[in-house]
């Protein structure tokens, strides 16, 4: 039964080959046993980091081909003893969210341009570089673009370069925002369109494409997975940016199959709404993002999985006599909540606001308040509100160091982001206050 | 008051003709006759990539310190770190790739005065007839917007 229980109850994948950080790094101890090459990146890193800080930024080299690329190199340690945030544990790791991305493009002509971008997790090894995006990109006339390839969606302000730490405020980007989705990249089409109104610049963008991938649970040590696939993925983006300020918004829907190691297969439609906000001017930086996800099942796949769970869990609990009937009902009940996680994303709704100061032309500090609030109740599913300070020094153009500070609220009986197993943990057992330190490297090369 | 205002005005111009003033310059034969500010700044931000005609535009930073600072907080309105920064971005969003850099006005020079799309940036006083200049900023501003 227990066997059965870890089985079905492992929900709330993530993606394996177009996802986010956070969720791929859930994979983290099982791949790094597997694999077994941290000493590698850490004897690398060194080296690395020298390369790339003697290397000049800027300007087109005589070679056809631009070869880019970024680094980041972090550490971090929380006070929680359960995984928080995808992996982050007591246990100071220095290649947590670490990564390296290498960059190649090349002009075709004066009116196509192809480009593609490889990146990989220090930790957790598993898979080596994967593609981030490849596209081609053609240019018919000033102000318009059209790309084909691997495209990563601009869900965010931030979502097209999030893993370029040289670039970004945070050592994370607030994750109730931007470790939600786990889709980033789709295989497809985009347009864009932009043109000077005085002023203002505005772009507007139209995408379509389709993803598929692997999910893997996120519950520790869990080794469930699943496939999905959103093939009618289609959204638009709408932009204007006056000097210094930037506004967007973003609305993104599809359909998608997710098929489980224990049902079948069963579909959701998706929608997601972002609203953005980026006022730079010096000396003050403020971004603020809100992310509305929706995800729904129809009616007669709900009735088709409880009706399946219902049979397996009978057929189950007939056959383990040590437990209440209390026991079971509990089991049942969180098994049907386990299933309907299974979507590809829960109803949830986040948002975050950073007020920044550059204290100095290199130095910025920066305070952020997030939250995340999902209805959805599921193991991994929860509400959470947390306050994030931190530091950013630019030791050059194309160097930086970092020091962050993440504290985490989560309500009594509640599950925040934590990870946990709910076959051996209550969420009453969870912490509601979580800490999170970190310190981060980043380079430009 | 009118002391003072005259005093005013005479540190400005004193401190513009220290400063010198960079011209903005096209090949020869570049279809390009003149280019308002906004213009200028959206063809080194990698957004207005074409001329009326359709073809490239291709522009160059002036690497040498005086000129490079002057522009980009003049016409681009960001400091050279933020100006690296932005093409960062545009970079590793496969979106574009910064403008080549050369060394000094000789160079600079000598590059427009080869590629009929290009556009450079060097002191006023280093234009001559291998190129064409089509907008100066500093002590003798002409501002064609």
């Amino acid at each position: 039964m227990i066997q059965f229980y870890h089985t079905i109850v492992n929900n709330g994948f993530y993606c394996d080959g177009q996802t986010d950080d956070k969720e791929r790094q859930v994979m983290t101890k099982r791949s790094r046993k597997k694999l077994g090459s941290t000493a590698l990146w850490t004897a690398a890193m060194p080296i690395l980091l020298a390369c790339a800080s003697s290397t000049a930024w800027g300007g087109k080299s005589s070679s056809d081909v631009e070869i880019k690329g970024f680094m980041s190199f972090v550490g971090s340690a929380s006070d929680s003893k359960f995984p928080y945030a995808g992996s982050i544990s007591k246990k100071p790791s220095l290649l947590q969210d670490s990564n390296v991305g290498i960059n190649f493009s090349k002009a075709l002509n004066s009116k196509w341009d192809v480009a593609l971008q490889f990146v990989t997790l220090m930790e957790p090894l598993d898979g080596g570089f994967t593609t981030d995006w490849a596209f081609i990109s053609y240019y018919p006339v000033q102000g318009w673009s059209f790309r084909v390839g691997t495209l990563k969606i601009p869900f965010w302000i931030l979502s097209e370069y999030s893993h370029v730490g040289k670039e970004i405020p945070w050592v994370r980007p607030p994750i109730e925002v931007y470790s939600q989705i786990p889709v980033e990249s789709v295989n497809g089409l985009a347009t864009e369109y932009q043109i000077p109104l005085g002023a203002l610049d505005f772009t507007t963008s139209l995408y379509a494409g389709s993803v598929n991938g692997v999910r893997h649970s996120r519950i520790p040590n869990s080794t469930e997975k699943s496939r999905y696939s959103a093939s009618g993925i289609r959204g638009g983006m709408l932009q204007g940016e006056y000097h210094g300020v930037l506004m967007r918004a973003n609305y993104l829907e599809t359909p998608s199959d997710i098929h489980d190691s224990y049902f079948d297969i069963f579909h959701q439609d998706l929608t997601l709404t972002t609203v953005s906000a980026k006022v730079d001017i010096d000396p003050i930086l403020i971004i603020a993002e809100n992310a509305t996800a929706k995800g729904k099942i129809s009616k007669g796949d709900k009735e088709r999985i409880r009706a399946e769970y219902d049979s397996a869990i009978a057929a189950q609990i007939a056959g383990v006599q040590n437990k209440t009937i209390a026991q079971r009902q509990v089991i049942e009940k969180n098994l049907i909540q386990y299933a309907i996680q299974d979507s590809l994303v829960v109803d949830y709704n986040s948002y975050y606001v950073m007020l920044g100061v550059f204290l100095t032309d290199d130095l910025l500090a920066h305070l952020t308040y997030a939250e995340y609030n999902s209805k959805a109740n599921t193991a991994l599913a929860g509400t959470q509100s947390s306050v994030t300070t931190g530091l950013k020094y630019d030791l050059s153009a194309a160097t930086d160091l970092k020091m962050e500070w993440h504290h985490a609220y989560i309500k009594s009986s509640d599950k925040g982001l934590i990870s946990f197993d709910p076959a051996t943990t209550s969420v009453k057992e969870l912490p509601t206050n979580v800490n999170v330190y970190s310190l981060a490297i980043d380079v430009v090369f | 008051m009118t002391l003072r205002i005259a005093y005013i005005l005479s540190l400005t111009l004193f401190a513009s003709a220290a400063q010198g003033s960079i011209a903005i310059i096209v090949h020869n034969k570049s279809e390009l006759q003149s280019l308002s500010i906004h213009e200028i700044q959206r063809i080194y931000l990698g957004k207005m990539r074409h001329l009326q005609s359709g073809d490239p535009i291709e522009p160059v930073i002036n690497d040498s310190d005086s000129a490079k600072d002057e522009f980009l907080q003049t016409i681009v309105a960001k400091s050279w770190k933020q100006f690296q920064s932005y093409w960062h971005v545009m970079v590793f969003t496969g979106k574009g790739q910064p403008p080549k850099e050369l060394q000094n006005d000789q160079e600079v020079k000598k590059w427009v005065s080869e590629n009929l799309n290009g556009i450079g940036y060097i002191q006023s006083e280093s234009v001559d007839k291998s190129i064409r200049s089509i907008f100066e900023i500093g002590s003798t501003t002409k501002v064609k917007e």
